[in-house]
């Protein structure tokens, strides 16, 4: 109960904390004309934070659509198995 | 250079290979098979219709003119789909319960499925989506003059072609014929169109895949890898601006991730695919991963392109075009033609979904409910409804793009595509308020966002539409150069003295404050009506596991001819019979046709809701119901939140109160229980110590007469006679003790009659009175002589009363010795006979436990009167069998006084 309690308040946090590293302030920090590997530092640090958010994004609604799966099974319903998803 | 007739023969190939895979798509999943269409993947290609030619071409002429801008345009999306679990599910989950078949279906729906509403929502959705209709056909057009005469393009503002010789013209007619085909075909169990998001979904792949390629051309063919690419490009002055943000970027940044976010939403086409079309929840699981994916590395292809157009291309060169200039000027033709390819796929796939989805909107919202109005169809034989329906969506579609056209003609060729786009994304973003107030806060009322969307689009017209018309020389120049009327503090581009703002940042400012604005205080001010706060109620709780029965709220009825009527000329003859035998089978009737209880009619509104709106189904339920109220309990029971949650915390503290209840009864016993343990093992040890004493004056007599065999002969009669005393007392303990333990547990069975009283008490003073005479006690009756009747047992109160009096006679030592036994009337309608002496008393620490089995004074005095202790003990349970009670009367100075009280007959 407590894992789901705490997965469902990462994926709140989550949002906002990407909203936030992409928001002005954040994204001025970084706002350089230096390279890194030959890449300027502003496009390493929004792609970076976006390549994080959807990692993390996806882990996240792996463990949710487990826990409701347990949930779903328990109770029959109407659920076709979709194989793309297993 | 490619001849035009060659670039025709492989887009028609290629949207004729489309129209295939849709068809066969669309085949296998009418056939039940487990299609692929089934699958998360394909569900989050389809989502990136989101990607469409302002993207595939817009995208990279964005980045070219003001840099990194362009990254909003996706980053707002990703966010939204990052924070899944609370927006698009809820969207997804209330879609399906409501058989919601477009935006406006889903804004009227919440609304108490209000016509007004839905109505206005398709004209703002028809109207914000038009500039973007007129985007991909300008962008279609102008790619295909761009591949077919690359060389004569090169000069800005050519000559407008004649109406028929625009290449946008038949681009708008075959997409008008590809979305008819594809898209009108039937009328569907509900707006979900399997075919039609296979074709996207391969689209999807084919403009990712081209663009990919093109950028890997840039990176790779014309550069030497990535570090080239950007070092090289920085001798470049212009390309700086894609490396870092360019001074006072923040407004539009922000305004435009907002924009983004909102259209991913709100776009009528969005919300077709990623909510009407969506098979399964836990798709949206995948895509909030997936498609993110897919925008980042949309962003990724855009860079190198960009910069290979800026250093390699002439400044003349329009940046929109860059995708196809980039290989076209480097001689890569086959790879320009797949561009050309892609940016077809990405116009193509947003005008069928778009033109698709407003074609739902117009026919259910705008146009059924004028039917319905004017036609007046409760003329049973006007025959099936589908055919009108289908033709009233190919009319809508053929006019969604005349008019996407005619904006094209009138405004389009100057305006680069992403500016062109952004004014759509604002007059959609209108929604926004009443979208999601309507899932988080059960307070939004039908009239606040009436007033919210009318005020926001209003004011989305004066300041975007009305520049940009004026912008392209076509109307309006008078008013945004002057203000109207000359007034230059209400000019649409700087309303209200607000000189010198972004026009979209200005126009998202006045349009969203004043709309929300407007939706919540409107929605404060004003209550909502019975069937919004139900409405309220299922979208605000979507979420929530609670299992309420909503549908029992809306008590109505109806003949099952009438709804039978209904529901065969609206979904046609098998779905209706399908549908109504089903629920005949589910009520357990035998004959065909179930009886129209409310949850028939609630599912029967859901169907046709699915073909025609919620608000128009409504309407035509209506008409046949009678009696349309809504059970206040249930109201008041279902949607007050509050109620709730009061009443669980009430059930809590009711739990609460009885635990602790239980707790301290058991404490009660366990107190009890340790109280009875201790008597018990007094009890134990007293019988112990009290068989202890003459068994062990037998013991030692008998060995003494065993010991002595020369005894005197009268002295071993002494002993022999101690020794019977003893055994006899003995015997006379146990009988005690036996009968005080068969007293206590019920077992003795006894006759009860009538008896009077004061005889039988009389009958025990007299065998008494020699005992009293040698004591030299006087026994004083007073009872009188007048018979008192009560239910008893003679014997048994006998022995109550003998046992009372030789206790009075045996612990009396004063000098007179006297003992009264007086009558007197209960407290109640009992008797009371009372045993008084004027001996010493009972000292105070004796009288508590009296009754008690060997009280605590036993072993002093009992062993030296003969008594056992068990006397008034035995009294005392008898009496309580008899139904009265014995009682020690309280200390009244001299002597002891005890009660007896008997219930009357």
């Amino acid at each position: 109960m407590s894992r789901n309690r705490r997965t469902r308040d990462a994926a709140f946090v989550l949002p906002v904390v990407m909203l936030l590293l992409l928001m002005p302030p954040y994204l001025q920090v970084f706002d350089q004309q230096s390279f890194l590997a030959g890449i300027p530092l502003l496009h390493v640090y929004i792609f970076s934070v976006w390549l994080a958010g959807i990692v993390v994004t996806a882990w996240l609604s792996r463990r949710m659509v487990m826990t409701s799966d347990t949930n779903v099974s328990a109770s029959p319903g109407p659920n076709t198995t979709d194989p793309a998803e297993r | 250079m490619l001849s035009s007739s060659l670039i025709i023969l492989v887009a028609s190939i290629y949207l004729g290979g489309l129209f295939l895979l849709a068809f066969y798509s669309d085949r296998r999943a009418k056939k039940g098979g487990s299609s692929f269409v089934n699958s998360s993947v394909v569900y989050t290609l389809s989502l990136a219709v989101y990607c469409t030619s302002w993207t595939f071409y817009g995208a990279v002429g964005s980045a070219a003119r003001s840099g990194l801008e362009f990254l909003t345009i996706y980053l707002g999306p990703t966010l939204v789909l990052v924070a899944w679990s609370f927006g698009l599910r809820k969207l997804v989950r209330i879609s399906k319960s409501q058989r919601i078949t477009s935006i406006a279906d889903f804004i009227s729906a919440r609304y108490g499925k209000s016509v007004s509403i839905s109505a206005l929502v398709t004209i703002i959705a028809v109207i914000g989506v038009t500039p973007y209709i007129a985007l991909q056909l300008q962008a279609v057009a102008t790619s295909f003059d761009t591949l077919g005469a690359f060389n004569t393009l090169d000069t800005v503002g050519a000559r407008r072609p004649s109406f028929v010789a625009d290449t946008g013209f038949w681009v708008a007619v075959c997409m008008a014929v590809f979305v008819i085909l594809f898209g009108t075909r039937n009328l569907g169990a509900d707006e979900r169109h399997p075919g039609i998001v296979a074709a996207i979904a391969f689209e999807s792949i084919v403009k990712l895949l081209s663009l990919g390629a093109i950028a890997f051309l840039a990176t790779y063919g014309l550069h030497d890898g990535l570090r080239d690419l950007f070092v090289q490009a920085s001798a470049n002055a212009d390309v700086h601006k894609l490396y870092g943000f360019s001074e006072g970027f923040e407004p539009r940044w922000v305004v435009l991730t907002f924009l983004s976010a909102a259209a991913i939403i709100c776009l009528p086409r969005q919300f077709q695919v990623a909510v009407v079309e969506n098979v399964e929840e836990r798709h949206v699981a995948t895509a909030s991963w997936l498609f993110p994916l897919y925008l980042m590395l949309v962003s990724m292809f855009v860079v190198p392109i960009a910069i290979s157009g800026m250093t390699q291309l002439p400044a003349s060169m329009n940046p929109d075009l860059y995708v196809l200039a980039v290989p076209l000027a480097s001689g890569h033709e086959t790879l320009a033609l797949l561009a050309f390819i892609g940016g077809l796929s990405a116009a193509t796939s947003m005008v069928i979904v778009a033109s698709i989805a407003l074609a739902i909107m117009i026919s259910n919202h705008l146009v059924m409910p004028v039917i319905l109005r004017f036609h007046f169809f409760s003329t049973h034989d006007s025959g099936d409804f589908s055919a009108t329906l289908l033709l009233v969506r190919r009319l809508s579609i053929i006019a969604i793009l005349s008019l996407g056209f005619t904006y094209y003609r009138l405004i389009g060729t100057s305006s680069p595509l992403a500016s062109i786009g952004l004014i759509s994304f604002v007059g959609i973003a209108q929604f926004l308020p009443a979208l999601l107030g309507g899932i988080f806060w059960s307070g939004g009322t039908k009239k606040g966002a009436l007033v919210g969307l009318a005020t926001g689009f209003l004011l989305w017209v004066y300041t975007l539409l009305v520049p940009s018309f004026a912008g392209s020389g076509w109307a309006f120049m008078d008013v945004v150069e002057h203000g109207p009327w000359s007034i230059a503090f209400l000019k649409p581009d700087a309303l209200f003295g607000f000189v010198g703002w972004d026009l979209i940042v200005h126009g998202v400012f006045w349009s969203m404050t004043v709309n929300t604005g407007l939706y919540v205080a409107v929605s404060l001010a004003t209550r909502q009506s019975p069937i919004e706060r139900l409405q309220s109620a299922v979208f605000v709780d979507a979420l929530k596991d609670s299992k309420q029965v909503f549908e029992g709220a809306l008590i109505r009825s109806v003949t099952i001819d009438d709804l039978y009527q209904l529901a065969r000329r609206f979904l046609g003859e098998p779905r209706a019979h399908r549908l109504f035998e089903d629920f005949a089978r589910q009520q357990g009737r035998t004959d065909e046709l179930p009886s129209p209880d409310p949850a028939l009619i609630a599912q029967v509104e859901r169907e046709l809701a699915s073909n025609v709106g919620a608000a128009s189904a409504r309407s035509l339920i209506s008409r046949i119901v009678k009696g349309e109220t809504i059970s206040l309990d249930t109201v008041i029971n279902i949607l007050d939140e509050t109620q709730q949650a009061i009443r669980y915390s009430r059930e809590l503290e009711r739990k609460s109160k009885e635990l602790e209840d239980t707790a301290a009864e058991l404490r009660r016993a366990n107190a009890q229980l340790t109280t009875l343990d201790k008597l018990k093992d007094d009890f134990l040890s007293r019988v112990s110590h009290e068989l202890r004493t003459p068994m062990t004056s037998i013991r030692s007599f008998s060995e003494i007469l065993v010991d002595q065999p020369d005894l005197e002969t009268e002295q071993a009669s002494r002993f022999l006679t101690i020794i019977q005393q003893e055994s006899m007392r003995l015997t006379r303990l146990l009988d005690e003790i036996l009968e005080l333990g068969r007293l206590e547990n019920d077992e003795i069975d006894w006759q009860l009659e009538d008896v009077d009283a004061v005889d039988a008490v009389r009958t025990a003073v007299e065998t008494m009175r020699g005992l009293a005479q040698n004591n030299g006690v006087t026994l004083i009756d007073e009872m009188g002589e007048k018979p008192v009747m009560v239910k008893a047992n003679s014997d048994r109160l006998k022995q109550v009363f003998i046992n009372l009096l030789s206790n009075a006679i045996k612990f009396n030592d004063s000098p007179a010795r006297k003992t009264w036994i007086t009558l007197s009337n209960g407290t109640n309608t009992g008797w009371e006979i009372h045993v008084r002496d004027n001996g010493p008393g009972i000292s105070a620490p004796d009288r508590e436990g009296l009754f008690s089995k060997f009280s605590r004074g036993w072993d002093e005095h009992a062993g030296r009167h003969g008594g056992s202790g068990l006397g008034l003990a035995i009294s005392k349970q008898i009496m309580k069998r008899l139904g009265g009670d014995l009682v020690l009367q309280p200390d009244a100075g001299d002597g002891a006084c005890f009660t007896v009280r008997l219930p009357a007959v």
